[in-house]
Parts: structure tokens; sequence; C-alpha cells
């Protein structure tokens, strides 16, 4: 490969840039419902690498060996109960929500840790969910291998923005998830169970960091590695901020972020220079949060949208 | 079933709503005490008292947010037991809080859907054909994709009565519904209740404002300390009997003021600019002048400027434009401790943000602005005996409750934490004033206090800036009043030429010669 | 149904371990040699840190067990005022010889040396023992990783087909610019023809990133490729999947990836861990600066089961003797 035409260089990066963006999506959208229903899921991170480690335990044959889907099913299970504790200590026990999130964090970075050391002695590795190509669609020029030559985890996650959308906009459930963030006395005045709507979203939202966890090895890496979501998760709860709590702009947030990533990498393979000088690397590497930063200032009136009630414990006639 | 015992929703009608012996604890109180209240369809009953008096609490017995510790609750004589507002909604009583419980970021119809027990699926469709049904019955016009954000207090007020109606409202129970509406929304309003009354519906209207009361309820109940002083018709009733039944104590309702021949001009706005939070222009320009012993009211809706007003001169936020002058000499350029030095007092609206520390004592409340002076320090320590002198001495001169200066002012109530703000405001001998809302939220006791006060402090010759949304008040103190509507002076006119229903159309943006 | 039974009785296993799971340190008989570890990542990252884990451990098994060495460690320390609280806790606890496995623990150990001056420290990568400023309690130690890069670049240029060989590290920094510009030099003094291709990845432990930087350079007609750090492990996967050849450093990542890898640089810490000790008995607690190189058997190569030509062994032979005999000098 001598050549490498731009539009070879763009299709690359794009297509990667959905594979990067995979686990950004899970845990973002997940934390989507959790802040909308008032609930502020600093966690993620730990879930993350909690469904990171037990998935890849289940899914590997230097682990259970059950396959990867079920490696992905306990991932979510794990995520999910990690939801629950967070729920019961922030809705339920009216803990403060961020310290609550730290410590599930610093809960799920120890225990896979240990776990991982423990059970599986330091490796895992697994064959991974392979690449689909979509028929048709995938011999389309420069779409076909960016969008439909994916596996399938990234499929899930590009289709679970329209279906958040869609939970969020057009069920009951979704709206009571929206009402109970903003104002929670209201909803319960009109009957709405603020604690139950508000465990739901939490433990969804804990399912989907599970969920993204499960999709780093099993649908990216092949492989654990002790602290491997690398503060992934506290990028995703900024992405929910960025996106003003929208899953279509926090879909826009993932893919600018990853793409941005994933271009500086380009930049440093075709050693691209400015004014004849190598871009120092230090500073390519800063351009994804630059970029983000830059956004977040432009687009601080999504603040509008920002749930009222996030990190209020709810007590009727408070 | 005939039709007679039907609502126009279709509902079945209340004849009779009683609460019998209603008994509420909370630690160390008795919110209510053995309360009887009844209320029959076809009747507006006024549930008036005091801040504190137990009405809300009462109230909250029917709707479903507390339970009663003893006592009996019974629609048309069978008791039932309300646990949750959503069985109170079931039953077809309808709560309409003081604060408003609406989700700002849902639209109309959201808002309405949001209390339909439907299936898994919105339907958002038949909600809005449902709620423009109840929007055409009662004359509630309402924009059912408008969100709840973007609306004005008095649509959001709309809202919530159609929301009751929404799931029949057979009992309407309002919670001081006027406090935040303008003369003209209150008029609105008082119709709708009106004609909901010749429909069928049990109406209770809490309130403390006694001319209210007197327009629009049948009944009048009034409560003190937790118990029922009385439930009476409502004919013939003077409003002093009713405000000596509320307090349990004489009240000038109707304040002396003094004629006075107003002295220099003390306080002067030129040209004056400000931007709102948002960063958009909340003052175009606009004059004013106070002079020594006068008190200029400014009429406006909330929001039309009179807030960032009050915050420029008080040094909370800068201008954009133009100049303020206190007795002559300009203090934009001055920092808040300077102004406060030249002679400024203010008296901010949101007591708990602006005015007094929660966490504080009331004698560290009242030496805020003073501890740096050489007779409340000894060296770098503050002279906590000279402080103590002081506060005792505001507390009595103010009768500030409980009597203790080291209670913290966050579990004083609403009228003594304004008592605190203005003991320490006053204490200083301002040359001007700038008061906000003074009365907002306090109740009557206190509000005679208040207002005699500046009154007093007006004979003393301060300039004293009066701004706020009761129009009553501003008649009551004024002598000159300014309308202001979106950031411009409309007119000023003299308090002897002024009439309130031509100022509240002026105030409400709608034109003409007051 | 066997073949069920046994992910059962692991996930049984794995119940029961999280039960039990209360961390009891063995002790010692009379008086052991106690040494202590600080390792910036786990000590199964298959890199820097399992490198002079592995190491002392293969020491303690020569000196005759843990009655002999007893061996502490604290992984996965990136937060370096943590770091510095466990260190001064091994010090407190009497620990004879403290290993902080970092550049960034420097100025915690000399913070603390002159406090606890019957301990022996040890710090790196680094040369600095703080003699001359009057400490005698501190060893530096560096590993001269441009020598096994120099090795691991000549058989790289021999294997790649396309020309256009990868290397990654997490940051350009230290002991990963020594082993890529090693690596880069011994590609070129091959194939000069040969293009080198480096990426950062802009962290130690975002392994996400590092398959990510991996396919990257895969896209970009990278046959062969080489990096450094925990943060490729992803990376080696991805090149597994596509086909390609790896080259490792720093531990043997042979046996994990055996069809990929087909050498490691590895950092064979036991002879100065046996010195350090050595010294230590014999009353001298620092002031030397070791340098890990293939003169003196602190690395060595290390081949996986990756079928390479005679060729490609011999030229690897022969740049090592070179290097080790000063015929090739790679300056840093």
């Amino acid at each position: 490969m001598d050549e490498r035409t731009l539009l070879d260089v763009l299709v690359a990066a794009s297509a990667l840039t959905m594979a990067s963006a995979m686990p950004f999506l899970y845990s973002a959208l997940g934390e989507v419902f959790s802040q909308l229903s008032g609930v502020f899921n600093l966690g993620v991170e730990g879930i993350m690498l909690m469904g990171a480690f037990v998935s890849i335990y289940f899914a590997s044959d230097m682990g259970l060996d059950a396959g990867l889907l079920v490696g992905v099913l306990a991932g979510i299970v794990t995520g999910a109960l990690l939801g629950l504790v967070m729920a019961f200590v922030s809705v339920t026990m009216h803990a403060d929500q961020g310290i609550s999130g730290i410590g599930i964090t610093l809960v799920g970075r120890g225990l896979s840790t240990t776990l991982f050391i423990l059970l599986a002695d330091g490796v895992l590795l697994v064959e991974s969910f392979q690449p689909i190509r979509i028929p048709l669609l995938s011999d389309l020029p420069v779409l076909g291998e960016i969008l439909f030559n994916q596996n399938i985890m990234v499929y899930g996650a590009l289709l679970l923005v329209p279906l958040t959308a869609w939970l969020l906009r057009r069920t009951t459930w979704g709206l009571q998830i929206r009402a109970v963030g903003q104002n929670p006395a209201a909803a319960d005045a009109m009957g709405v169970d603020v604690v139950r709507v508000r465990y739901s979203a939490v433990i969804l939202g804990g399912a989907m960091a599970g969920l993204a966890g499960a999709s780093m090895p099993l649908a990216l890496t092949n492989v654990f590695q002790v602290n491997m979501t690398a503060g992934l998760g506290f990028i995703a709860v900024a992405m929910v901020y960025f996106g003003g709590w929208s899953p279509w702009r926090v879909m826009v947030g993932s893919l600018l972020f990853s793409a941005a990533y994933n271009l500086q990498i380009w930049v440093q393979v075709l050693d691209v220079k400015l004014f004849g000088e190598t871009i120092p690397v230090n500073i390519l590497l800063m351009m994804p949060y630059v970029l983000a930063i830059i956004v977040l200032v432009f687009a601080r009136d999504m603040q509008r949208f920002r749930p009222q009630a996030m990190n209020r414990p709810f007590r009727r006639g408070d | 079933m005939n039709a007679a015992n039907l609502l126009p929703s279709g509902h079945r009608r209340i004849e009779l709503t009683e609460m019998i012996g209603i008994t509420k604890r909370f630690p160390g109180v008795v919110a209510n005490d053995r309360v009887n209240f009844d209320v029959r369809a076809g009747e507006i009953h006024a549930l008036l008292g005091e801040n504190g008096a137990g009405k809300s609490t009462l109230m909250h017995q029917l709707g479903g947010l507390y339970v009663p510790d003893e006592g009996e609750i019974r629609l048309d004589s069978q008791p039932v037991d309300i646990r949750t507002p959503s069985e109170a909604l079931r039953l077809g009583i309808g709560m309409i809080h003081q604060h408003f419980m609406l989700v700002p970021t849902l639209s109309v119809t959201e808002n309405i859907a949001l209390s339909r027990q439907g299936g898994p699926l919105l339907d958002l469709n038949s909600v809005r054909d449902e709620l423009m049904a109840v929007s055409e019955t009662y004359n509630l016009e309402i924009n059912p994709d408008g969100f709840v954000w973007q609306m004005s207090l008095g649509e959001m007020k709309r809202l919530e009565i159609i929301k009751a109606l929404f799931h029949g409202g057979s009992i309407v129970i309002l919670d001081e519904p006027t406090a935040v509406l303008t003369p003209r929304e209150v008029e609105d309003l008082f119709q709708t209740l009106a004609l909901m009354r010749s429909r069928g519906h049990s109406l209770i209207f809490i309130t403390h404002k006694l001319n209210e009361v007197q327009i629009i309820s049948d009944r009048i109940t009034v409560m003190r300390d937790g118990s029922v002083v009385d439930t009476l018709p409502n004919d013939d009733i003077d409003q002093s009997t009713l405000a000596h039944m509320m307090v349990g104590r004489e009240l000038r309702l109707n304040l002396e003021k003094a004629t006075l021949d107003a002295g220099d001009e003390k306080l002067r706005v030129r040209n004056l600019s400000v931007q709102n939070d948002y960063d958009l222009p909340a003052l175009r320009g606009i004059n004013l002048s106070v002079r020594a012993g006068e008190i200029l009211g400014i009429a406006a809706v909330s929001g039309n400027g009179q807030n960032e007003l009050a915050e420029c001169i008080a040094g909370l936020r800068p201008a954009t434009g133009g100049e303020v002058y206190l007795n002559g000499e300009s203090i934009l350029d001055k920092s808040i401790g300077d102004r406060l030095q030249a002679g400024l007092s203010y008296i901010p609206e949101e007591r708990t943000v602006h005015g007094t520390i929660g966490t504080f004592t009331v004698a560290e409340n009242v030496i805020l602005q003073k501890h740096g002076t050489s007779r409340y320090r000894s060296g770098p320590f503050m002279n906590f005996g000279a402080i103590g002198e002081f506060t005792e001495d505001l507390i009595s001169w103010f009768n500030i409750l409980p009597r203790r200066k080291e209670a913290l002012v966050k579990n004083l109530s609403g009228g003594n934490a304004q008592r605190v703000m203005v003991a320490r405001e006053l204490s200083h001998e301002p040359v001007a004033m700038v008061v906000e809302r003074p009365t907002h939220g306090v109740d009557v006791g206190a509000t005679e206090f208040i207002r005699e006060l500046m009154l007093q402090k007006r004979e003393d010759g301060v300039a004293i800036l009066l701004i706020s949304e009761d129009l009553d008040e501003i008649m009551a103190l004024a002598d000159r009043i300014a309308v202001i509507y979106e950031g411009s002076v409309v007119d000023v006119v003299d308090r002897k030429d002024a009439i309130a229903d031509k100022l509240g159309l002026l105030m409400a943006g709608g034109v003409g010669q007051v | 149904m066997t073949n069920y039974s046994a992910p059962g009785l692991r996930a049984l296993g794995f119940l029961f371990m999280f039960a039990v799971l209360s961390s009891a340190v063995a002790v010692g008989a009379q008086d052991p040699i106690r040494v202590a570890i600080v390792a910036p990542s786990s000590i199964r990252d298959l890199s820097w840190s399992q490198s002079i884990h592995s190491s002392l451990k293969a020491l303690q098994e020569e000196m005759g067990g843990e009655s002999v060495l007893h061996i502490a460690y604290s992984e996965a320390m990136s937060s370096v005022s943590a770091a510095s609280e466990t260190l001064r806790g091994y010090a407190e606890d009497g620990f004879d010889i403290i290993i902080a496995h970092g550049t960034q623990y420097g100025t915690s150990i000399f913070d603390m040396a002159h406090e606890f001056p019957n301990t022996s420290f040890a710090w790196g990568t680094a040369t600095d023992t703080g003699s001359d400023r009057g400490i005698n309690n501190v060893y530096a130690y560096q590993a001269a990783a441009e020598e096994g890069g120099y090795v691991n670049g000549v058989m790289a240029a021999l294997l790649t087909e396309t020309n256009v060989i990868g290397a990654i590290g997490p940051i350009p920094a230290g002991d990963v610019r020594l082993y890529i510009s090693g690596f880069t030099r011994g590609v070129k003094s091959t194939n000069p023809d040969a293009e080198v291709l480096v990426v950062y990845v802009g962290s130690f432990s975002d392994i996400a990133a590092g398959t990510t930087n991996g396919r990257t350079l895969l896209a970009a007609g990278a046959d062969v490729l080489t990096g450094t750090s925990q943060v490729v492990v992803g990376a080696i996967e991805a090149v597994r999947s596509a086909g390609g050849y790896w080259f490792s450093t720093q531990s043997d990542q042979g046996n994990v990836w055996p069809g990929t890898v087909v050498s490691s640089q590895v950092y064979n810490w036991v002879p100065m861990l046996r010195d350090i000790i050595e010294r230590f008995q014999d009353g001298q607690y620092g002031g030397i600066a070791y340098k890990l190189t293939l003169a003196n058997d602190g690395l060595r190569i290390a081949f996986g089961t990756v079928d390479i030509s005679p060729q490609m062994l011999m030229a690897a032979g022969q740049a090592v003797e070179d290097i080790i005999d000063g015929t090739v000098v790679i300056s840093s």
C-alpha cells in the first residue's frame, strides 16, 4: 500500500471510528436514561470494567468457555446488578450520587483486578465477534466499508440510538423517566411511582454500561487487561452533558470524539507536517479533548435540558 | 345516575366532602389539631390563615401527600383512605400547589399524559383531543404542543387547572393560586373558578389575602395555630374582623401615611441599561429619580427588568450603559461595600439567596456588613459582647421570634427571616433603600410590621425604591409609581392620580393613559 | 454432559474464592530478606511490571524460596501520591529493599531516603542515585531497550513483505523512545526501503485505543508490528487476527501469542536484583546506576514458536554479537 489516497485514509479512519465509538455509545446512552431520571451515575467506569471482565471470563476458553453470547449476557447482568446497587444507595438510601458513583467505580476497579488475577491468572483472550458484511449495502462505495462491514455489537450500538430515542419519546415509561428527573414532586402528584421509575432507569443504565464493558473485549480488543476502560466511563458521562441528554446528540458526540482520535492517529502515521514541522504527538493526543471542550463551550445552552432534579433524592412532601 | 350528578367531563360530582377531627403531628409540632372542614359541590370555600397556620398541611391530607394521624375523610358520607397523590387523583381530588407541579421540559400534552395510566405506548393524540375538550368546556385557552418552559406563569396556572379537570376534578384545591399572577391573570382565574363552581365542582381556595377571600368565596374557614377559628358564610364580614381572627390581635390594615414634602434628590438612575442572565437586554436605558422622604413604587410583572434594576443598583450586576447616582455621586464603579458605606441599603427578593445566610445565627446575620467596624471588633477579633447587645436590641425592637440571638436563621419562619434582614438593613440608617417584594410570602402580621417600618423610614427622610408586583402594596405605600414593561418605563404617575386597574393594564403591556 | 460440568464447577470456584478472599501473607522463618515492589501497572501486564515481578520470583526460587526471600508488591499504582504513601508504608514496615518501578516515583524515593538510612531503595527507569547529594541508599536502574529493539528491527526488516512496519508506544518518553528508536535503526540497517510508521496511544492502560492504533497501522499496510508497554495487548490481538507478525519487548509474550510473536526482548532483572541483595547483606544500600544490556545478560532475546528462516536467525545472532562487541553502537 504505497499510495494512501485521502479517500482511503478517511474510509479507514471512519470505519475504525464506528468501532471506537461503540463502548461510548452503549455506556453514554445508558447514562442518558439514568441522568434523565435524576440519577447522576458516576459508577459507569467501574461497571464497564466489571462488565468487561465478567463477559470475557464467561466467553473465553481460558475462562468458562460459555460462548460470546453468554459472555455478553453475563456482562449485561453484571451491569444491571451494579446498577441495582447504585439505585439502592442513591434512590432508597438518598446517598450523595457523586460519591456513590465514585464508590462503585472503585469497587469495580478493585474487584475486576482481583478476580482477573485470581480466576484467570492475569491472561484472558477470546476470539471476538467477527465483522458481518451486510449483503448489497456493504458493496456501496465508501459507506459500505464504513457502516456495513462491522461486527454485530457495533451494529447493535448504532441501532440503540433510534431505539433509545423512541423509548424516551414514544413510551409511557420514557415520559415518566423524563418527568421524574425534572420534577419528581409533580410526577408523584400525577401518580407516577418515582422510586420505581428511577430504579428501572438506573438498572437499565447499569446494564448498558455492563454491555459497553462487554463490547470492549468481545468486539474490539479480544483481551482483558487491568483497568482497561482507562477513564472511558467518565468520558461517556461527559458525553451525556455534551449531548444535552439527547440520544442523537450523544451519538454525534461519541462519533466526533472517536473520529478526532482516529484522525490524529493518521496524522501520526502519515507524519503530516505543519509549517514544515512534525506536529508534536502530545498536542495531537490532546485534540479529542480540546474538541470536546470547545463543543461544550458552544453547547452551553444545552443546560436548559439538564434534569433539574439530578443529584436530588426524592422524598414525598419535602 | 342522572345527568345532574355528573360533571361536564362525565365524572361523578361529589356533593359533600368532609374532613372530620383531623390531627396531624410533625416532630415537635401539632400542625393540625382536631380540624373539621367540609366543602360542597358548587361552592368555593376559602381557607384563610397566616403562614404556618396549618392550611396547606390540612389540604395535603386531602390530596394524599400526608396521611392523617387521627380523623376521617368522607366523600358523600363514604369514608376514604387516601394514601398517595395518585389515589387522590383517582377519587377526583385535584391539588394545585403553590409551586408549579409541571415538568418544564415536557410539552403541555406530555404533562397531561404523565398522569394517565395507559399502556406502554404513549398515545399523545388522544390525550391532546381530551385536553382540548376540557380546554373548550372551561374556556381555558392553551396550546397543547407548547413547552412549559416557554409559558407565562398565568398559562402555567391554567395548565394546572386543566390537569385537575382532566381527571374529573370533582374537588379542586388551589394553594395560594394568585401569588405569582398579575392582576389581569387573577381576574381570569376568578372567572374560571366561578365557571367551575357553576358546573358543580367543589373548590377549596387557600390564601392569606383578605380581599381575594371576599371577592371569590362562598364560605370562609379561618385557621390559626393548627386549629379552626371559625367557619362563616361570606356576607358582611369586614376585613378587620377576618384579620383579627387570623392573627389573634388587632391589625391596622389601613396604614396612615403622613403627608410629607419630598426633599432633595437622593437616588437617580440615568439611561441605565442592564442585561439579564442570558445576556439579553433586561433594562433599555431607563430614567428614575427618588427624593428624600419619598417612596417610588416600581410596578411590574416579574421578568420585566425590575429585578435586574435592583441588582444593578445594589452592585450585584454590572450595567451595560448609563449611570446611577447616590447623593449626586456616581456609584456604578463602587464596590458593594463602598455602596453600603455611602448609605445604600438593599433588601432583596430572594432572601435565602442574597439576603441571609441560613446556617448563620441571627447575631451573625445582623452583623454581616458591620463586622469590620471598630465598634464590633477588638483588634482582628469579633467583639461578641457588643455584637450580642446590638443583636438583642434588634430582636426586641423588630420583634423577631424566637428571641434568641443564637437561633439559626434557616430555622426561622419566612416572616421572621425577613425581619432579620430588614432589621439588618435598617439598622445602619441608610440614605436610600432599594426594597424588592418585601412582603412576598410573608404573613399578615409581618407584612403590617414591615410596611409600617418603611413608612417610618420615609418620615426619617430616606429615599425608597419599592419594587413589588402587589399593586395593593404599591398603592398603600408609594408616593409616585413607575410602571416598567419589558425593560422600559412605560409611565410614571402620582399616587393620587393612579387607578389600580389601569396600572394593571400597563403592567401587562396594554397601552393607554393612566 | 461432562463438558458442561466444568464451567459450572469453575463458576462455583468463582464464588468460593470470592467468599474466602482474605489476604493472609505468609511470613518466613528466620529473618528472610524482605523486598517490596511498587509497580505502576498490573504485575500480569505482560510487560514492564511483570518483568520485574517475575525476575524477583525467579530469584526467590533460586535462593531457596519464601523463607530466604520474602516478596511483597503493590501493583497498578497509577497515582503517584498513592504510590508515595505505599512506599513509605513499606519503609515503615521495615522492608529491606524497596523497588519503585517507575520514573514517576523518583521524587517520593528521594523525599524519604534519608529518613530510612538502613533501607535500600531502587528506582527506574533512572540514572540518578543521589550520591552527588550525599544520599547513599538509592540505586537507579534502566534497560538499554534500544539494543533488543535493534535486534527485533533487523528481523522485522527481513520478515516484512509490504515494506511497511508499524511501531506502537504509550507515550513518547524514556524507555519507549529508546526501544522504538533502536527498532527503527535495526530496520533501516537491514532494509533501507522499509518504512517504519510510529504511533503513540496516549495512554498506558487504554488497550481499546491500542487496538485502534494497531488496526490503523494494519490499514496503512503494515504486516509486521512491534510495540512496548501493557497498552499494546489489544494491538497484538489485532495483528494476530489479521495474520501479521509482532515483536515484543520487556516481557516474553511468545507463550501468550505463539503464532504471532516472533521474538521478545526480555528484561532480565535477576542479575541486578541478586547484586542489590548481596550488597545489602554486605552493608551497602545504594550508589550504583545499573543498566540492563545484552552484554551483561540483563537483556535477552526470546524466540516464540513462529517458524523463522535460518537467514533471519543468523542476522539476529549477528546483531546481538555486534552490539555486545561494540561493532554496532546505537546511540540514543
